[in-house]
C-alpha cells in the first residue's frame, strides 16, 4: 500500500533560527504518528512545512508527497486551492484560528460555499460536520461565537474545519496543550475513533509522552532539526535506543509513580537554541564520548526502527504484539 | 503545634459580574504545600493573587498569620516580603530592560535595602542554581530554564517564608521542568518554606503537594491530603481527573478505545452555570434533581478529605484500600463510570 505521506529529506532553514535539517518518514492510512520535540526540535517547522503554511521567507526543501503526489513546488498562496482535500490542520490554539465576530456554524460552512454547494447544501453538510466530531444539539452550536464555546468544544470546530472535505491526511500541531486533561482525553478519544472510521493518517505533534503512549502507532523523537529516534509505539516505549528518549520517559515516569516529595528524574542542561557540532544531544548527554562532539550520527535501523545516536542504549529487546 | 500561614475562609471574588472564585476555604499550614489543582478559569490563579494580596476578597476573609491583610500599600509591604510569588511564564514577568541583577535586586531597593545589594542578588542567584551568571547579562540571554530561576531568585532575594508559585513550570520545555520542580522541591526544605503550588498537572501536584485543593468553576470541590485525594478521589470532578490523566505505555492504553461518561456531556459556558445548583452537575456522570436544583456544601468526609458533593463516591477502607482502587483502575478493571 502506498503511504499517505511520504518525507524525504525536508529541510526549513529560517536564515539564523534552527530549522529542519533533513527529515525523512512516511504515514499510512488508518496511522497516528507522534512527533515529539521540545522547543526548537524543529516539529512544528515540519508540520507546517507538510501542510504548506510556512511564510515565504522560509526556504522549505526536500520532497512532500501526498498521495503521492508532489506538493513541494506549492506555495503557501497556490496551495489554497487544493488544501482543504488534502490535508486538514488543526492548531494549537483554535482562539486564535477561529474569527471571533462569526458565528461557528458559517466558518465551517465557508469550506463547503467555497465549493460550490446550494446553501441549503451547505448547511446540512455543516450540521453534519459538527456531528461527527461529537457535539450535540448542532443547530445551536451552529449559532455561537468561538467565546461562548469551552476549549474543547473550540478544537472539536476546529477538527470539524480541517476534515471538511475529507482529506486522507490531518495534521494537529499540539491541539490539547491549551485543554484540561479530561477535555484532553476526549479529544484523544475522538481522534483515534475518526482514524479507524475515516482511515485518516494522522500527523500528531506533542511535547507530551504520555499522549503519544495513547494514540500513536508510530513515534519520532525531534531534537534540535533533526529526527533522532523513530519507530513503532510499543518498541520504543519499552526499549528507547536514544538516550534523548529514554531520559524523556524516564521523567515521565518517575513523575508518575516517584514516591512525593523526591527529587525527579531530571535531564540536565538545556535544548539548544542554536546549531550545535556533531550529535546535537552531546552536552546533555550521560554516554557521550569524544566522537560525539565530532561526528553527527546518521540514523541506523534498530529493530522495526532507526536511531541515530554513536552509543545508543541497549536493553531488552524483546517487545511482545499488542 | 501547626499553624496557618494563610488562611481562606469563605472567600468570594468576583470581577463585575464575573465571579472567579466563590466560597472558597483552605488553609496554608506552617511548614507544609498546599496543591491547588484546576483546568484555566478555575479560579487558581485569582486564589493566588488574593494570597498575595494583590486582590482583596468581595467578600469572606483571607488571613496571613491571624492577621487581616492591611488596606495600604505601605503596611501591605510588611507581608508582602514575607511571601515569594513565581509566576507562571518567565519571558513575561521579567522586564527585558533590566539587567538580571536589577530584576533580582529590585525587591531589596523597593524594601528600602541600601547595601550589599548585588551580593545578596548574587546569592540568590546562586541558590536559584544560576552561580556563575553574570549580574549585567539581560533576560533575553536565558531560555525558559534559566529565566524562571531568575524569576526564583527574585521571589527568594527577600528570604521570605511562604512560596507561591503559580503554574511555575506550565511555559517550560519538559527536559527542563524536573530542573525547577527539583529545585523548588530542595529550596522548600533547606528553607523551610510554606509553599503554596498551583498547577493543572495531577502528576506533578501529586509528587509536590502535601494537602491538596481542587478547583472546579471557581469553587472548591475536594479537600483533603495529597496522596488520599489522588488515590481516592471522592467528587466525580476529581474522579473524572485522575481518569483522564493519559498513560506511559501503548500497551495498556487508558483512555482510548472507550468513551467516559462524562464526554457525552458538553462543557458549560460561564453564562450557562447556573450558581444556585453544583456547578458541576451539567458534566456529571451521577447528577440527580437535586444538583440541579440546589448547590452543595463543601463537607468533611473521612480521612481528612472534604467534598461538595450531594453523591460523593465511598470512602475506602484508609490508604491500603484506595492503594488497590488505583492499581485496579490502572489495569483497566474500574473505569470512571463505575468506581
Amino acid at each position: 500500500m502506498r503511504p499517505v505521506l511520504e518525507v524525504k529529506d525536508l529541510v526549513v532553514d529560517y536564515g539564523s533560527a534552527l530549522g529542519v535539517s533533513g527529515v525523512t518518514f512516511s504515514l499510512e492510512a488508518g496511522q497516528v504518528l507522534g512527533l515529539i520535540g521540545e522547543t526548537g526540535s524543529g516539529k512544528s517547522s515540519t508540520a507546517l512545512a507538510i501542510a504548506r503554511l510556512l511564510p515565504p521567507s522560509a526556504d522549505v526543501r526536500g520532497r512532500i508527497a501526498i498521495q503521492g503526489a508532489d506538493v513541494s513546488g506549492y506555495s503557501s498562496a497556490s496551495f489554497r486551492k487544493i488544501r482543504g482535500r488534502t490535508v486538514g490542520f488543526v492548531p494549537q490554539d483554535a482562539m486564535v484560528a477561529l474569527n471571533p465576530v462569526t458565528p461557528v456554524g458559517p466558518q465551517i460552512g465557508e469550506m463547503f460555499r467555497l465549493q460550490g454547494n446550494s446553501r441549503s447544501e451547505v448547511e446540512k453538510r455543516t450540521f453534519d460536520a459538527l456531528r461527527r466530531v461529537w457535539i450535540p444539539d448542532v443547530k445551536a452550536v451552529a449559532r455561537l461565537y468561538p467565546h461562548q464555546l469551552s476549549g474543547g468544544m473550540r478544537q472539536r470546530v476546529m477538527i470539524a474545519i480541517a476534515l471538511a472535505l475529507d482529506p486522507p491526511l490531518l495534521i494537529a500541531d499540539e491541539p490539547t496543550t491549551a485543554l484540561d486533561v479530561s477535555t484532553q482525553a476526549e479529544i484523544l478519544q475522538l481522534v483515534d475513533h475518526l482514524r479507524t472510521e475515516l482511515e485518516l493518517a494522522v500527523l500528531w505533534i506533542t511535547h507530551d509522552m504520555g499522549v503519544v503512549a495513547e494514540l500513536a502507532d508510530r513515534v519520532g523523537v525531534m531534537y534540535a532539526g533533526r529526527l533522532v529516534e523513530h519507530g513503532p509505539a510499543l518498541e520504543l516505549f519499552a526499549a528507547p535506543r536514544h538516550p534523548y528518549t529514554q531520559g524523556l520517559l524516564q521523567t515521565l515516569r518517575s513523575l508518575r509513580l516517584g514516591p512525593a516529595g523526591e527529587p525527579l528524574y531530571q535531564i540536565n542542561g538545556q535544548p539548544p537554541r542554536s546549531f550545535v557540532a556533531g550529535c546535537p544531544f552531546h552536552p546533555r548527554c550521560l554516554s557521550a564520548s569524544s566522537v560525539c562532539s565530532e561526528v553527527d550520527p546518521a540514523l541506523e535501523p534498530t529493530g522495526e526502527g532507526e536511531v541515530a545516536c554513536h552509543h545508543p542504549v541497549t536493553g531488552p529487546k524483546e517487545v511482545t504484539a499488542r | 503545634m501547626s499553624q496557618a500561614v494563610i488562611s481562606f475562609s469563605g472567600v468570594t471574588k468576583r470581577f463585575g459580574p464575573r465571579v472567579a472564585v466563590e466560597d472558597v476555604d483552605f488553609d496554608l499550614v506552617e511548614g507544609t504545600t498546599l496543591g491547588i489543582v484546576g483546568e484555566s478559569g478555575s479560579g487558581k490563579t485569582t486564589c493566588v493573587r488574593l494570597a498575595v494580596g494583590l486582590e482583596r476578597p468581595t467578600s469572606g476573609t483571607v488571613l496571613f498569620h491571624g492577621g487581616h491583610y492591611p488596606r495600604t500599600r505601605r503596611r501591605l509591604k510588611d507581608i508582602r516580603r514575607r511571601i515569594g510569588l513565581v509566576q507562571q511564564d518567565p519571558y513575561d514577568s521579567l522586564d527585558p530592560r533590566m539587567t538580571i541583577g536589577q530584576v533580582v535586586a529590585e525587591p531589596l531597593r523597593i524594601h528600602g535595602a541600601k547595601r550589599r545589594l548585588l551580593d545578596r542578588a548574587s546569592a540568590a542567584l546562586a541558590a536559584a542554581g544560576l552561580p556563575d551568571a553574570p549580574l549585567d547579562s539581560f533576560p533575553s540571554a536565558y531560555s525558559g530554564g534559566g529565566r524562571q530561576r531568575i524569576a526564583i531568585a527574585r521571589a527568594l532575594v527577600l528570604e521570605p517564608e511562604v512560596l507561591l508559585c503559580d503554574e511555575p513550570t506550565a511555559s517550560l520545555d519538559v527536559s527542563v521542568q524536573a530542573q525547577i520542580v527539583n529545585l523548588l522541591l530542595e529550596l522548600r526544605t533547606s528553607r523551610g518554606l510554606s509553599m503554596i503550588f498551583v498547577s493543572h498537572d495531577l502528576d506533578l501536584i501529586k509528587r509536590v503537594a502535601t494537602e491538596l485543593v481542587v478547583m472546579y468553576a471557581g469553587r472548591v470541590v475536594e479537600s483533603g491530603p495529597a496522596e488520599l485525594v489522588v488515590a481516592a478521589p471522592r467528587h466525580p470532578y476529581t474522579v473524572g481527573l485522575m481518569a483522564s490523566i493519559p498513560g506511559d505505555d501503548p500497551g495498556r492504553r487508558k483512555l482510548i478505545g472507550r468513551r467516559t461518561a462524562a464526554t457525552s456531556a458538553t462543557e458549560p459556558t460561564d453564562e450557562q452555570l447556573n450558581r444556585d445548583a453544583c456547578v458541576f452537575a451539567r458534566r456529571c456522570y451521577k447528577a440527580q434533581e437535586v444538583c440541579r436544583a440546589s448547590a452543595p456544601l463543601l463537607e468533611s468526609l473521612t480521612y481528612g478529605v472534604a467534598a461538595r458533593c450531594f453523591f460523593p463516591e465511598s470512602s475506602p477502607e484508609g490508604v491500603a484500600g484506595a492503594q488497590r482502587m488505583t492499581a485496579a483502575a490502572e489495569l483497566g478493571h474500574v473505569t470512571a463510570s463505575e468506581t
